[in-house]
């Protein structure tokens, strides 16, 4: 297809930021402001920021299509990558900002002051964001070269090299304006598609539903125990994934942090529920000429709304690439560039991490664009649901008891962070290889992961002996800590 | 760390763990019984509920949402106040 208005559309997106990363330069000269943004972004920007880190392609025109394909059985993904950030919000939120550091390792080492930790935290940081970043980027090439006319290696390289200049050049702070901005883009692009498809059938859902009737009951594509599994994968993965968890470091408190996820969750929850008209809009309108899931939407959008319509549906795409691969790269840097890198080299001045953390960030992105080459044609859902069920058997039980429970001790925290990260892979190696029949394994691998933590926390070990200085740092409210000297 | 701040501390987290808990065990409930439901009494889930939108839709697509939404903000006006009275 050849889309001068889209191609346009993605200029200007480019443009935009660039400009914002060249303003945000001199922000990114000190490691708070590359890795945090100072902490000084307000709970809206936050929101709007985070709302845009986790919004990728999967959801911008993943969801919409497996609604076109599969009916009800494409909202689980919907209700699932929303009700996730409850569970952010009640367990995990407020404790990860107050504790105040840079990432996920620093987190789990910081309560338990394990060297292993740091180590496993930050292999499950780097096994997530991976698993995430290639399937942005073959869903990057592929995009642009479908609806664009690009070369797909093309399409790759712009993508990678764009958001590495971002990042290497303004950071945390760079990556938050633009997130904020490719958020609204893509909400908006969200909504008028909607707006105007439920407009074919005079604004009506019953009318939109009675066309599709059939595609409004479960059980198309997933079964019971897939149903149950998916949801429950979903829900928790959020929980555990470090590119989002990360960004609750830039709040400047906890109540911020909390105010955060009610604005991300009402961002995202309305963004989610268009997903289903969308979707069942497409069924009732293009019945089956979409060739693959993802060209449901910018197919829609062009039937409904003509050459600006799709312009700007694959203009919202590009964003929700660009945004969510950002933050992915900032994650990794910051497992490399500040966990390992300040292991290895103790002291090193604010300076020289910063250096450090630009050069990381250009070899983050040259792996991006490398593995977006080298997985051309890759099972792009497989990648997404394994990054979901590594991050929420890895690193959500671990937080979880770390966070909670004072009889956590090093070697359980250890054992369930390495049961979760193995038996995840060895649980998604088999279903490959059709041993059995579970596509999503959290549903045993957290429950494992938890039982491992606790067992052998009971029997191996003790907590260390600054655990309530720990409990107190991270639930008790600030102005506590201020008012008592702590 | 002091006793008496110990076991401050103590008392604080397990009733903020308390509030966290129920509240969380509840959405869990709510939204993970939808393929219970589903599966064991589809006779009640697939009615009609509004003109052509089925109970088990309805539940999908909004109830989930409102659920979601009621006890965020329950739960974070809360944790505002008793953060104001500590």
């Amino acid at each position: 297809m050849d889309q001068p208005i889209a191609t346009a559309l993605v200029g200007v997106i480019v443009a935009i930021s660039v400009t914002v990363a060249f303003l945000s330069r001199k922000f990114a000269r000190s490691t708070s402001e590359f890795y945090v943004a100072g902490r000084g972004i307000n709970a809206i920007q936050n929101a709007l920021a985070l709302s845009g880190d986790y919004m990728s392609a999967a959801s911008f025109l993943g969801v919409a299509g497996l609604v076109w394909a599969y009916g009800y059985d494409g909202i689980w993904y919907a209700a699932g990558f929303f009700a996730g950030w409850l569970v952010l919000l009640l367990f995990l939120a407020s404790p990860i900002r107050r504790f105040g550091a840079y990432t996920i390792a620093d987190f789990v080492a910081g309560r338990f002051h394990s060297k292993s930790l740091r180590i496993a935290a930050m292999i499950g940081t780097l096994m997530v964001s991976l698993f995430y970043i290639i399937p942005q980027m073959v869903g990057a090439g592929e995009l642009l070269g479908l609806l664009l006319g690009w070369e797909y290696i093309f399409a790759v390289v712009i993508a990678g090299t764009l958001i590495t200049l971002y990042v290497v050049l303004g950071g945390m702070r760079a990556t938050t304006y633009n997130q904020i901005i490719q958020c609204i883009l893509l909400w908006t692009a969200m909504f008028v598609v909607m707006a105007l498809a439920l407009g074919k059938f005079n604004f009506s859902y019953n009318t939109l539903l009675g066309t599709v009737a059939d595609y409004t009951e479960p059980g198309r594509w997933l079964d019971f125990k897939n149903s149950f599994a998916l949801i429950f994968g979903l829900v928790l993965g959020t929980a555990g994934l470090p590119h989002i968890l990360i960004r609750f470091y830039t709040n400047p408190s906890g109540r911020s942090a909390r105010w955060t996820t009610v604005w991300t969750l009402l961002i995202i929850g309305t963004f989610y529920m268009m997903t289903p008209v969308v979707g069942l809009a497409a069924r009732s309108l293009l019945g089956d000429t979409p060739s693959t899931t993802n060209l449901v939407l910018p197919l829609l959008a062009q039937h409904v709304g003509g050459e600006w319509m799709i312009g700007i549906v694959i203009a919202g795409a590009f964003a929700a690439i660009l945004s969510t691969v950002a933050g992915l790269v900032i994650a990794s840097t910051g497992a490399i560039a500040h966990d390992l890198f300040t292991m290895l080299v103790p002291g090193a001045s604010d300076k020289r991490q910063v250096l450090v953390a630009k050069l990381t960030s250009v070899g983050v992105g040259v792996i991006a664009i490398l593995t977006g080459l080298v997985f051309r044609g890759y099972n792009v859902a497989f990648l997404v649901g394994l990054a979901f069920a590594i991050a929420a058997s890895t690193f959500f039980p671990v937080l979880m008891m770390g966070v909670w429970w004072k009889g956590t001790t090093e070697q359980g925290a250890l054992a369930g962070m390495i049961v979760g990260m193995v038996g995840s892979a060895i649980m998604i190696a088999t279903s490959l290889m059709e041993l059995h029949t579970l596509k999503n394994p959290s549903i045993i691998t957290v429950p494992a992961a938890f039982i491992t933590i606790y067992v052998v926390s009971k029997f191996v070990g003790k907590p260390p002996k600054d655990t309530m200085e720990f409990m107190r740092k991270v639930h008790m409210p600030e102005k506590v800590h201020e008012a008592k000297g702590d | 760390m002091s006793s008496n701040k110990s076991k401050e501390t103590e008392r604080y987290v397990r009733k903020e763990f308390r509030k966290s808990f129920s509240l969380g065990i509840f959405f869990l409930v709510v939204t993970l019984i939808l393929p219970i439901l589903n599966q064991f009494a589809g006779g009640f889930m697939f009615k009609k509920l509004f003109g052509e939108m089925s109970v088990t839709y309805a539940y999908s697509v909004l109830l989930i949402y409102i659920v979601a939404w009621i006890i965020t903000i329950y739960y974070v006006i809360r944790t505002d106040k008793e953060e104001e009275a500590h």
